[in-house]
């Protein structure tokens, strides 16, 4: 439409200017010698301006003011067109010195009067087109619903599920024949590698959560729990927080519900262990161990002051060891404000089954660690097991530790609702995938995270649970998803491992990144800057960085922290081990 | 519709009226008429019947406030002077119309006086008498209107201060006061500077007064400083002073191109106060007025500003490269590598393309919320680049490399060719900018307005963007000596 107004302006105003001034006018404005070359060289411009115009001016269709927008527009051309362009283009040189440029005024009057024409022309037209006809594109905020013929829904929204999403909104751009939906127990991504960070005082619980709606522009986030999956109609079933339920019909579904705690049938301890998975357990073991000191300080029986301030976590993975480390920190540095305790009194106790802590870093770091956590007052003891739990006691193996504080992190298991859904599951629960993530035996059901086994081609073993394959998993599906719906081939999971990094103490960490060994302030260092960098969001991560600033000055906050409850429908978390 | 005419053609009447007496007073031709006879009142006062109904059916709905109507009217007369002395007119007499420079030039005085004189005071009172049309005059209206008067005085006089401390430095070095001290009878430097002030707090105050309604944000108002810094040159050295002085008027282009260093003068000062007053405006705004946190955007003002300036500079890359070809042809780089004590031409683009995103970063700030479409984009920052060609190469580039303003119709001719780079410079970042800012705001805004973004107070942009480019691109070329062509 630009090109043909665009066209139709020029040639007026090219018969207008011979009209008015004769043909002289045509080989100013077309740079030729030749009256046919000339004005068909300014016919050709004309034309691109039209469609330069057209461009510039498709959102601005109800401009009252049109004509002098033209007029402006033609000047600007003038200077672009006859001071620069065709001098430059026929060998003249630029003819932006004053004197060379007033004589060029003609064909100025030439440009404002095309200009014009061309505003109000693209003016009626453009209205035309978008009242009468509706030909005419609307900016895509305004888009009408188009029928939506393929819908993917993703269940879970932790790290696999969120970037699944991001990634494949992102690769489908504007097509919005495909309808993406998110379900998540909660409405925010949880920044697991910090999630001990927030036991310890150390940052605010809703600095390393930022919202899921602000990741996405189109992907239609749904707070709610899967109760039941259906693949043989392609339906899940989803129930709210209010226990109202949903359906949804898939064409794709993607499975990234992660993994809970395992107990392995132990009642006791799951009745009497708190577990480290979500926000509100980071909070809840923070307020009961600060109750723990609170108690402890105005307790005159040692014996029962000594089981007060005795912790005991279970499991030597990340999970735990930040943990201790954490608590350890923030305990120890709280002393002062509680007057009856005495450092020698507190006790924290790892417990794990293995010889080394830290199972996922080498024997050298592991070691390193182990001793940089017992010179800091945390007793390690490898090899061992808690088997029971009281609510004033715990067993590991065969001897009795009073506490009152258990914190669980010694296993997990998938989601239990993947057992309901029929694919084929390993010993774990977790849902066997191919290499493309697809699970076995499927043809529309995906799998990704924790709740996965998926081969990778790399190592011929199967990718770890950790953060950093879940990123990289979530990213290959939804390229093959992608691929899918575009009925193109999908690409097997392949990813070479860039490292790990893990938190024992303050200022102290290990690292191992891309085979090199790393210890000490510049490891924690190095992980700071590292998870500060893969924090989402802009905010958030200047939020983080003021906590840990602030925490440079200021002593730990011993105030009880607001709880949470009800605000995380079971607890269930994904994805909750580290890496790069 | 027929009030509009109506009202046109009586706005129309009456500024032809007012016009003719005016040049009758100083022994001029009606000059609305294309008979060239002094006396011919009847044929101006139809012609002047007649665009007065054109402006009725063209512009009028425009000219909604006071401002706008000024505007509005100074575009349909330089239109009028196209249209008419410059095409029609010729034919009347006989002549083919060549639209060349020459013809321009001797029709420089129509240009002022249908552009200024006629078509601003036209515009003006069609404004005045809509309002009157539409507003009832009650005494809570007139309170109220009172009330918003005073703050715009009081916001604009000391605008006008800070343009006028700004205009008064070249006035100084230019031995001026003395002159201005004359139309009090008097050729004291000390009573000239305190005139100017005086003047230049009351133009502030009118300025604040007239426009009150049309500014929006610091980015256009200097835009509308700069023109009104254009008007008051008309009024001032060529129309008023003179007068004033026992001279008569002075619209011809000898006095003009005498003129001339007060015409940057004078568009400095109107952009100083434009920036001002937009920015006193907006304090004012934010502190006791508009600070409702329901209208807050998606995100916080720092990170919109901030984003708004590091797009503005990434935008500018562009633009500098673009300005830099005009720069390599007129070999100007190792100029420009003078400011900071180098020589080399690799220097001088360096500092030309930090100078560039130091710029661009600022049409981020100052055009964020004006920059509302692409077209809009574009035209600001033609326009900010043609504000740049002022505030560069014929006050700030002289200022740093020790030497006195060059505030002379010579050197703005000479300069010319940088005028083009600054046009060019404008439009590449202009271009980019709303595409770089478009991923931003399809994160951040696809439910909710864009970026904050705002079409208030854009109605008037286009006369805006076109004076602009009269006054920097055509005004240079008809004011220069035709032994230069």
């Amino acid at each position: 439409m630009g090109a043909v107004v665009g066209l139709l302006a020029s040639l007026i105003a090219t018969i207008l200017g011979t009209i008015f001034i004769g043909s002289d006018i045509i080989r100013l404005l077309g740079g030729s010698a030749s009256l046919l070359v000339a004005w068909a060289i300014h016919v050709l411009i004309g034309t691109l301006l039209g469609v330069g115009y057209a461009l510039l001016a498709a959102q601005e269709i109800d401009g009252s003011e049109t004509a002098i927008r033209g007029l402006v527009y033609g000047a600007a051309a003038w200077v672009l067109i006859v001071l620069v362009l065709i001098p430059v283009l026929t060998g003249e040189g630029a003819r932006w010195q004053a004197a060379e440029a007033a004589r060029q005024t003609p064909a100025l009057i030439v440009y404002l009067i095309q200009g014009g024409l061309l505003a109000i022309a693209c003016h009626w037209l453009f209205g035309l087109a978008d009242n009468r006809l509706g030909i005419l594109t609307l900016p895509s905020e305004e888009m009408p619903e188009v029928s939506i013929q393929q819908h993917v829904v993703i269940l879970g929204g932790g790290f696999a599920g969120v970037s699944t999403a991001q990634h494949l909104e992102r690769l489908l751009g504007d097509k919005r024949d495909v309808r993406i939906t998110l379900v998540s127990q909660t409405n925010h991504l949880l920044f697991t590698p910090m999630l001990a960070e927030v036991t310890a005082g150390g940052v605010e619980a809703q600095h390393i959560s930022p919202p899921l709606r602000a990741f996405f522009r189109r992907v239609q986030v749904i707070r709610g729990e899967p109760a039941a999956v259906n693949i043989a109609e392609n339906t899940v079933t989803l129930k709210s927080s209010t226990h109202a339920t949903q359906t949804l019909h898939y064409d794709h579904l993607v499975l990234a519900l992660g993994a809970t705690p395992q107990f392995f049938g132990n009642k006791n301890i799951e009745t009497y262990a708190f577990t480290f998975k979500s926000l509100s357990d980071a909070i809840q073991i923070r307020n009961h161990v600060l109750e723990m000191l609170e108690r402890a300080d105005n307790e005159p029986n040692a014996t029962r002051r000594k089981a007060l301030l005795t912790f005991v976590v279970v499991g030597a993975g990340f999970a735990g060891s930040e943990l201790i480390g954490g608590l350890n920190d923030f305990i120890r540095g709280s002393l002062w404000y509680y007057h009856h305790l005495r450092n020698e009194e507190i006790s924290l106790i790892l417990v794990h089954p293995g010889e080394h802590i830290l199972p996922e870093l080498s024997v050298e770091l592991a070691s390193y660690a182990q001793e940089k956590m017992e010179a800091r007052g945390v007793t390690i003891w490898g090899s061992a097991r808690v088997t029971d739990a009281a609510p004033s006691a715990v067993m590991i193996g065969d001897k009795t530790v009073p506490t009152e504080t258990l914190i669980w992190t010694a296993g997990n298991t998938p989601n239990p609702i993947i057992g309901t859904i029929g694919c084929e599951m390993d010993k774990r629960g977790a849902v066997i995938t191919d290499d493309k993530l697809l699970a076995k035996a499927q043809t529309n059901v995906w799998a990704v995270g924790d709740c996965a086994v998926i081969p990778d081609v790399v190592t011929g073993k199967n990718a770890p649970p950790t953060a950093q394959y879940a990123l990289r998993e979530a990213k290959t599906l939804a390229y093959n998803l992608n691929a899918v719906l575009h009925h193109r081939e999908p690409k097997p999971f392949r990813h070479r491992s860039q490292g790990t990094l893990a938190v024992v103490g303050h200022q102290t960490a290990c690292a191992e990144v891309f085979g090199m060994k790393f210890s000490g302030l510049f490891a924690w260092l190095m992980w700071r800057g590292i998870y500060l960098g893969k924090l989402p969001t802009l905010e958030k991560k200047v939020r983080v960085l003021l906590d840990w600033v602030i925490d440079v000055f200021f002593p730990r906050d011993i105030a009880y922290a607001p709880t949470v409850d009800g605000h995380e429908m079971s607890g269930v978390t994904t994805t909750s081990e580290e890496g790069v | 519709m027929p009030v509009r005419i109506g009202l046109g053609a009586v706005a129309g009447l009456v500024a032809g009226l007012i016009y003719g007496l005016l040049l009758s007073s100083q022994h001029m031709s009606p000059m609305m008429s294309p008979v060239d006879v002094p006396g011919d009142q009847i044929t101006s006062l139809v012609l002047s019947l007649l665009v007065g109904v054109g402006f009725g059916l063209t512009f009028s709905r425009l000219a909604t406030t006071a401002g706008a109507g000024l505007i509005w009217g100074i575009v349909f007369g330089v239109l009028w002077w196209v249209v008419g002395p410059l095409t029609l007119f010729p034919f009347v007499h006989g002549v083919r119309p060549d639209w060349a420079i020459a013809s321009a030039r001797a029709a420089f005085p129509l240009l002022v006086g249908l552009a200024v004189a006629y078509g601003a005071f036209m515009g003006l009172l069609y404004s005045v008498l809509t309002g009157l049309y539409q507003n009832r005059l009650t005494s809570q209206f007139v309170r109220r209107l009172a009330l918003r008067v005073l703050a715009a005085l009081l916001g604009g006089g000391l605008a006008g201060l800070f343009g006028g401390l700004a205009f008064g430095a070249w006035m100084a070095q230019a031995g001026f006061f003395p002159l201005v001290a004359g139309l009090v009878n008097s050729n004291s430097a000390e009573t000239g500077r305190t005139l100017h002030l005086i003047i230049s707090i009351a133009i502030g105050a009118s300025y604040g007064v007239l426009f009150r309604r049309d500014i929006g944000r610091i980015g256009s108002s200097i835009a509308w400083g700069a023109v009104y810094g254009l008007i008051w040159w008309v009024l001032g050295p060529l129309t008023l002073m003179p007068w004033l002085l026992g001279q008569g008027v002075q619209w011809n282009i000898p006095a003009a191109q005498n003129a001339f260093a007060s015409l940057i003068g004078h568009v400095i000062y109107g952009i100083v106060l434009g920036m001002a007053y937009a920015f006193l405006s907006q304090v004012w705004q934010t502190l006791f007025v508009d600070s409702d946190p329901l209208s807050r955007e998606p995100e916080g003002p720092g990170t919109r500003n901030l984003r708004a300036i590091g797009v503005g500079a990434a935008a500018s890359i562009v633009g500098g490269l673009v300005f830099t070809v005009v720069m390599v042809e007129t070999n100007t780089l190792p100029k420009v590598a003078n400011i900071v004590g180098m020589t080399t031409p690799l220097e001088g683009f360096v500092v030309h393309m930090v100078i560039s995103i130091l710029i661009g970063a600022s049409y981020g700030l100052l055009f964020r919320r004006e920059a509302v479409s692409p077209m809009s984009a574009l035209f600001w920052g033609i326009t900010y680049g043609l504000v740049w060609w002022f505030l560069g190469p014929l006050t700030l580039f002289p200022l740093l490399l020790g030497q006195p303003l060059q505030w002379s119709l010579d050197a703005a001719l000479q300069v010319y060719p940088s005028l083009v780079g600054h046009l060019a410079y404008g439009a590449g970042l202009a271009l980019v900018y709303p595409f770089l800012l478009r991923r931003f705001a399809a994160h951040t805004s696809t439910r909710h307005s864009s970026d904050g973004a705002t079409e208030d107070n854009q109605a008037s942009a286009p006369a805006l963007w076109m004076l602009m480019l009269v006054l920097g691109l055509l005004l240079p070329l008809i004011l220069m000596s035709t032994a230069t062509v």
